[in-house]
């Protein structure tokens, strides 16, 4: 493991709480969002630690696509 | 057209195959949660005759192939999470959305989807038996809510026993200020078992199966593509994905036995699944265990480790039937 990932978790529920969920979530694991990227947080996997990605040298990056609905092309009007 | 349902922002999974379609200059469009929900595009399904119009245009006579990439996961309502309502009206629109949503899988299910929408609702319990029918090696799970019955399913077992959420969308990924927080596989001591209270929420509970190495195994339509994660750590813990940032970790391709290949689409197909991504363990004793299928799992990863190109092999696969 690396430092980021190694705390348990003490104090997103307090222990009422706890005993009141499936027993998977006595056991879950802190980690700095930073480096966990990714994951639904808006940071790319292309930069991710936690992926691994620093370390694909023949990933080409991805264009963002938000707002964009592209319904057809034509030979004369190629993609952007 | 190719119609693709996935998120409005960035997706490991869909916008590498995106890329694909825009280089091929395919027929797409890629719908989203919020193109129907928050933003100016005009929408109108006519429940009577079946109608899809988008922009004016009926898209159901247009589409011939759909892409489901995590589509309704990408939604939540855009007011003050402090709002003493907030989780109710969430909780009440994603379930009109979830109908709605329902209404147009069915309105388009005579298209070719991947995976097709059936898929979505089946449950990991339910996948865990079939697996073992179609002759897979499967650990002994249970589910119990009993002190006394985890004691004797471990004293059974042996080998130790796991827990770990019953479905993938219970193992929600929590943020707290700077923190994360996520619930991974647990290897459970008898010491712990024995300082449990009598009785807890119902958890599922798995023989721990010791593992040379895990596979995780990209499924499209028949073709497998497989990955063996060797952890080169004798003092592990359980979950491989805790060491996904770890220099001990090797991602590299592997080639299953022509049986278990045999035995996993056998499955896939009495699941109903053309796509998936499975996770699998290779005992000490060279046993292969199946553990559970994503049937929208990420496989970025190992696409890339691997070589497999899978995000232009999902995109020609999209392509050629939208051409049948």
């Amino acid at each position: 493991m690396t430092k980021t990932e190694e705390k348990e978790v003490p104090y997103l529920f307090n222990k009422a709480t706890v005993e009141q969920l499936p027993l998977h979530f006595r056991f879950m694991k802190r980690q700095q969002i930073t480096a966990v990227e990714e994951m639904y947080s808006g940071f790319r996997f292309s930069r991710s630690h936690m992926h691994r990605a620093s370390q694909y040298i023949t990933v080409t990056l991805y264009k963002p696509l938000s707002d964009i609905i592209i319904t057809s092309f034509t030979e004369t009007e190629p993609p952007q | 057209m190719i119609l693709v349902l996935s998120f409005d922002t960035f997706e490991q999974g869909t916008d590498p195959v995106i890329d694909w379609l825009i280089y091929h200059k395919a027929d797409f469009t890629r719908i989203t949660i919020a193109d129907i929900v928050n933003r100016n595009q005009n929408w109108r399904v006519n429940i009577t005759n079946g109608e899809l119009l988008l922009n004016g245009a009926n898209i159901a006579d247009k589409v011939n192939v759909i892409w489901y990439r995590r589509f309704l996961f990408d939604f939540s309502l855009r007011i003050d999470p402090d709002h003493s309502q907030y989780s109710k009206l969430n909780t009440a629109v994603k379930q009109e959305l979830k109908v709605f949503f329902n209404y147009l899988c069915k309105a388009l299910e005579g298209k070719k989807w991947l995976p097709h929408y059936t898929a979505f609702g089946l449950d990991e319990l339910e996948l865990l038996k079939k697996a073992r029918e179609c002759g897979l090696n499967v650990p002994e799970t249970i589910v119990t809510n009993s002190r006394e019955e985890l004691l004797n399913f471990y004293d059974a077992c042996g080998s130790g026993i796991i827990t770990k959420s019953i479905t993938d969308e219970s193992k929600s990924y929590f943020t707290d200020g700077d923190n994360s927080y996520f619930s991974y596989t647990h290897s459970f001591r008898r010491e712990e078992i024995t300082e449990l209270e009598p009785w807890f929420f119902p958890s599922l509970f798995q023989q721990k199966v010791e593992a040379d190495f895990e596979l995780r195994v990209f499924y499209l339509d028949g073709e497998f593509y497989s990955t063996a994660i060797i952890i080169a750590d004798d003092k592990r813990e359980v979950d491989r994905k805790l060491y996904n940032s770890s220099k001990l970790t090797h991602q590299v391709v592997y080639q299953m036995p022509v049986e278990l290949e045999a035995k996993l689409h056998h499955f896939m197909q009495q699941a109903g699944m053309n796509t998936g991504c499975l996770d699998l363990i290779k005992d000490k004793n060279g046993d292969y265990y199946f553990l559970e299928v994503n049937v929208v799992g990420q496989y970025l990863s190992q696409s890339v480790k691997c070589n497999y190109s899978l995000d232009q092999k999902i995109a020609e696969w999209l392509m050629k039937h939208d051409k049948n």
